[in-house]
């Protein structure tokens, strides 16, 4: 296979790992869970943005399970999207490779 | 080589490990050239170019004794799970890493991937994998031990299926070279004559002489 070949192949699998991030990052649960602490009680709140504004939505007390389930989500989103950056700055890289005009 | 990359290697591995089925799969591809180093001990021993694939070839049957998720603990490390071609092969991806799994094709051969319910994959079934899978060393790499093919069956399988490319990404004239893979690739000579029985004739003709 000639390189042009294998960097054609790597750039279908770089835009196939950027779509796939992308699914992963759309699962995931939207905003994060904050604690608020009134007249001496934990209280939870989803804060999110929508329509430009932020929305906090009242959560009760939550039980440890979700307020993990929430911080593990927070974490895989920020792995996420550090690795999608650096998916998109590949596609970049190959798109950039691959439109030279002459053959390699 | 991107250090990321090979440290990334390095965590799957060492998952891998942990989980107990590496001892039950053999690397294969051009990341086991690397690890080859760990075999020769020659100075001056360059392993070539590596792609993003990290091929992990699964001897049949296979023998994992729990059930593992896979998909979770490469989940832990960054990567996703993809679904490649219309066959549905399993593969996780990375920006550094693309994990696949690969077990020997037999007999008429067939298209669909080959169910491992242990781990939770499918791996492709590929042709000549059994020359590779036949005979194969135990290497160490850090704290794991690896099980690689042997430097002979990778050479003679590299020009089998690639007539044209370079020998063996290297392996074949180091392995003729060093004194230590000598005598083994002297007493794979049935091994080569084996290969010749089912090889295209213009890989056969092309590998190299093999020492006295």
């Amino acid at each position: 296979m000639s390189i042009k070949g294998v960097l054609r192949e790597e750039l279908d699998n770089s835009l196939r790992m950027q779509e796939r991030y992308e699914a992963e990052l759309a699962k995931l649960p939207k905003g994060s869970l904050v604690k608020r602490q009134i007249k001496g009680h934990d209280y939870y709140y989803l804060v999110y943005r929508e329509d430009g504004k932020v929305r906090s939505v009242y959560q009760g007390k939550s039980d440890v399970k979700e307020i993990a389930r929430y911080h593990a989500a927070k974490d895989r989103r920020a792995q996420y999207r550090k690795l999608l950056s650096k998916v998109k700055r590949q596609v970049k890289f190959l798109r950039g490779v691959l439109r030279g005009k002459e053959p390699i | 080589m991107e250090k990321n990359q090979y440290e990334l290697c390095a965590s799957v591995l060492r998952r891998l490990d942990d989980a107990g089925v590496l001892p039950g799969m053999v690397i294969i591809g051009s990341w086991c050239v690397l690890f080859y180093e760990g075999y020769f001990n020659t100075p001056g021993y360059g392993a070539s170019i590596r792609t993003r694939d990290l091929d992990l070839a699964i001897p049949l049957p296979p023998c994992f004794g729990q059930k593992v998720d896979l998909a979770g603990q490469l989940g832990e490390l960054g990567f996703v799970v993809d679904f490649k071609g219309r066959d549905g092969y399993i593969r996780f991806l990375h920006p550094d890493l693309i994990v696949e799994f690969l077990v020997p094709e037999r007999g008429r051969g067939s298209n669909k991937p080959f169910d491992v319910p242990t781990l939770g994959i499918n791996a492709q079934p590929l042709r000549f994998l059994d020359l590779l899978l036949g005979d194969t060393i135990a290497v160490p790499f850090r704290s794991v031990n690896l099980r690689l093919p042997h430097p002979a069956n990778f050479a003679i399988h590299n020009r089998t299926v690639f007539p044209d490319a370079p020998p063996a990404f290297g392996v074949s004239a180091l392995a003729l070279a060093s004194p230590r893979s000598r005598k083994p690739l002297v007493g794979h000579t049935a091994g080569v004559q084996g290969v010749s029985r089912w090889a295209p004739a213009e890989g056969v003709d092309n590998f190299p002489d093999i020492p006295q």
